[in-house]
């Protein structure tokens, strides 16, 4: 890569302004990105159409300046200055908006480049870059399935309580929805410090008759995308609890994300064995 | 036997005084003696955390004053392996007077805590997750500092140790904040909310990973390793501060 030069390093940021640029005006035309509609099938019909263009985009890296500039170093820099300043936005924000149209569209930019640049980087002419895959292939995973993956992720919670099984449950908005399953409280356990302070709480909860315990920490796993998280519970009779709150995640995408994620933790491993290249090697 | 805050000068002092001594005998070219004080410096504080953990029936690793004695000990630690891997006779005075800084601020000002641990930290990530962390920060500190340095000495051997370290520091990071999203799925439900804190931990990162990029690449380079360390520091306990991190929920570590 080479050095940023003061008229390269205003292109840069021009590139990263227009990009978060870009995402302001959609954002200020049609508001925030419409997630509930992105949902299955519809996502995943937008990520096959977008990896089938990627795909010829770099079939076609010879002739296409599409193609060069997303495959330049330069798209590296602006790709990891976007992160960055994605990053420092949301930290900054109260009400962190990740789903702001600047967000997407900058994380757009990076996937896209780095699409092209794991297809690219995947071998040399000794074999496959091992360390390189799992690094570039691992966060590319992750990223994929946080960011298409986002629209079919469903979070409600649930009173949950001795006396009668419940299936009503609200979203993050308060609007209500109607679990699957079905839930009842059977038993609350709290320990404390000699503080005061609670150092344990469980909840034994009945899902659809089958009995589950929930702790902080220890989730049920009720299938292979949803978990049942203990959240809170009866603080006014804590000892004799008439009911406790539980969330319900589902997570279609999952299973992807920690795919991803070990691979990441891997490549990390890999880059502290290995260290960095020798720079003749470059 | 109890060990607590109330004892912490003793070790600390033992250790700042041990180190100082393997920074001069460094300066001197004495290597054998500076290295052994260089260990029994990283000994003497790593027993008084061994003893502290054991009394406080908790990983010592959750408040601020806990971090930064992971801290010192972390960054006395990758002072000592640079001086053994490349013999730079300055990064023991370096890791010193860093290590002292934070030593000081937690003789002057004790956290006192109680010995409680609250239900949400009571995980088996806890552990590697903060410590992987605080190991992290350490050689991202020393990197930093060698960079700096190198703006003024061209050195084939210090670019080497600087990315050294740098690809070591951002291994760690990769592992501190991937076991971060693992346990916060495990606790929370998601593997990463965009909470004040992972939103740093993201931004950090990516400087990071700039830097990476751009190794070797003279100023623009240390620029790029300054910023990330600005951010790092934000991270870590800048990030405490603002308004965006009253709702956070990684509050569990300030006092």
């Amino acid at each position: 890569m080479s050095n940023l030069a003061p008229k390269r390093t205003l292109w840069l940021v021009l590139a990263v302004s227009a990009t978060l640029g870009v995402g302001a005006i959609v954002q200020a035309i049609v508001g925030a990105f419409p997630l509930s509609i992105v949902r299955f099938p519809l996502n995943v019909i937008l990520m096959t159409l977008w990896l089938v263009l990627l795909v010829e985009l770099y079939r076609r890296r010879d002739r296409s300046k599409v193609a060069q500039v997303l495959l330049s170093q330069a798209a590296t820099v602006i790709s990891l200055v976007l992160m960055a300043a994605v990053g420092i936005v949301l930290g900054l924000q109260r009400e962190p908006a990740s789903t702001a149209w600047p967000t997407v569209v900058a994380v757009l930019f990076v996937l896209s480049h780095l699409t092209l640049v794991t297809l690219r980087g995947w071998r040399n002419a000794t074999g496959v870059r091992w360390r390189f895959v799992v690094n570039h292939a691992g966060l590319w995973l992750a990223l994929v399935a946080g960011f298409w993956g986002a629209p079919d992720r469903e979070q409600v919670r649930a009173m949950v309580t001795r006396e009668v099984p419940t299936r009503e449950a609200y979203d993050m908005s308060g609007r209500t929805t109607t679990l699957d399953c079905e839930l009842q409280l059977v038993d609350f356990k709290i320990d404390y410090y000699a503080e005061g302070q609670p150092s344990m709480f469980e909840a034994v909860v009945a899902v659809d008759g089958e009995s589950a315990t929930l702790r902080v920490n220890h989730p049920h796993h009720r299938t292979w995308s949803e978990m049942i998280y203990l959240v809170s519970y009866d603080t006014e009779s804590p000892d004799r609890a008439r009911y406790c709150v539980v969330e319900v995640v589902r997570e279609p995408w999952r299973w992807l994300s920690v795919v991803g994620i070990v691979m990441l933790i891997a490549g990390a491993v890999l880059m502290f064995a290995r260290g960095p290249r020798k720079e003749g090697a470059r | 036997m109890i060990v607590g805050w109330n004892l912490f000068a003793w070790f600390a002092v033992a250790a700042m005084v041990l180190s100082v001594v393997a920074a001069v005998a460094a300066w001197g070219d004495k290597r054998r003696v500076a290295l052994a004080c260089a260990v029994l410096g990283v000994l003497a504080l790593a027993t008084f955390v061994a003893l502290f953990w054991t009394t406080l029936g908790r990983p010592p690793l959750r408040t601020m004053g806990e971090t930064r004695l992971w801290y010192s000990l972390c960054l006395l630690v990758a002072g000592a392996f640079t001086y053994w891997r490349w013999r730079y006779r300055w990064i023991l005075s370096f890791s010193t007077l860093l290590a002292s800084v934070f030593i000081i601020i937690n003789i002057a000002r004790p956290e006192i805590h109680d010995q409680t641990l609250m239900p949400a930290l009571q995980s088996g990530w806890f552990v590697p997750h903060v410590a992987v962390y605080m190991f992290s920060y350490a050689l991202l500190g020393c990197a930093t500092l060698m960079a700096i340095y190198g703006l003024f000495r061209k050195d084939r051997d210090l670019t080497q140790a600087i990315d050294r370290l740098m690809y070591g520091g951002v291994a760690f990071f990769t592992i501190g904040m991937l076991t971060g999203a693992l346990w916060a799925k495990q606790a929370w439900g998601a593997y990463w909310s965009w909470d004040a804190k992972e939103a740093w931990a993201a931004a950090t990162w990516a400087l990071y990973l700039l830097a990476i990029h751009m190794r070797g690449r003279g100023r623009g380079f240390v620029a790029v390793v300054v910023v990330a360390f600005l951010a790092l520091q934000m991270c870590w306990y800048g990030v405490n501060y603002l308004p965006s991190a009253e709702q956070s929920v990684h509050t569990y570590n300030q006092n």
